[in-house]
């Protein structure tokens, strides 16, 4: 039992979206330098601590970023539209398990859409995926 | 020894004869609890003295209901089928009972909700893990 291993586990979000192919590149930390198709990891805004002994059960939100595309381009839909289904692209799919035995458990409970503007001053569509993890 | 797990995409079937019922679409929870009696057997020469009695396992599901559902469960009642619930559903270790069923379950109906059910099961024999 342990606590949770923060920096390889966000590394492992994002190597988790490369490989499933759901990106082209993921950061497994926040950046601006993220472009689209690819995802960046955030922190956790908080962690929770489980058990008193042993650090079993502490508990993170980790955030991940997906840019979808250009706000107003119709391909960004089908994007997604992938990324939310349940097909190749699929975030939870992609996500959902135990990243090889890394954590207990990582859920993918929601996602949200959002608008973000770029340097580029061009909006565009990303797709946060709000992982629950459990050490 | 290893910590808690965190149930991820939890799956349910009970198996009848040769007749697989898969509820994992419909499953909310899963349930099971057993009961020992402890029996008072005190006496003057030993007055802490208490056993254990009869033990007594039930499982309760509680699942989303749909007319399929209803379709699903309707030729089993009181029929003793092989449950077997995974807690996490890559993993092929399961919660295993033998089980019965007395009644279709029902649970409230109203606009924009879905309709939640429980289903009581008597365990014949006991619950085991494996």
């Amino acid at each position: 039992m342990a606590a949770l291993a923060l920096e390889a586990v966000m590394q492992a979000i994002a190597d988790r979206l490369m490989e499933a192919q759901v990106v082209t590149h993921a950061f497994g930390y926040p950046t601006t330098g993220v472009d689209d198709g690819e995802a960046t990891v955030g922190y956790p805004p908080d962690y929770t601590y489980g058990l008193p002994t042993g650090r079993a059960l502490d508990a993170v939100v980790i955030p991940a970023w997906i840019i979808a595309g250009l706000a107003e381009e119709e391909s960004t839909r089908e994007v997604v539209a992938d990324l939310l289904g349940d097909g190749p692209r699929s975030l939870k799919v992609a996500l959902e398990g135990d990243l090889d035995g890394l954590v207990n458990a990582l859920i993918l409970r929601r996602t949200l859409i959002e608008r973000v503007r770029f340097k580029d001053n061009l909006e565009r569509t990303s797709v946060r995926a709000d992982c629950e993890v459990w050490s | 020894m290893a910590k808690p797990i965190v149930c991820i995409n939890p799956t349910c079937t009970i198996t009848f004869g040769s007749t697989v019922v898969d509820i994992s679409d419909h499953l909310r929870m899963v349930a099971p609890s057993t009961e020992v009696e402890i029996i008072d057997n005190r006496t003057f020469a030993s007055p802490k003295q208490r056993e254990f009695g009869n033990q007594t396992d039930d499982i309760t599901l509680t699942l989303g209901w749909s007319p399929d559902l209803y379709t699903a469960l309707a030729p089993y009642i009181n029929t003793a089928g092989a449950l077997v619930c995974k807690p996490r559903g890559a993993v092929s270790t399961a919660i295993r009972a033998t089980v019965r069923y007395g009644a279709q379950p029902w649970g409230e109906i109203a606009h924009g909700t879905t309709s939640e059910v429980e289903l009581p099961l008597i365990v014949d024999g006991d619950i085991t893990y494996s």
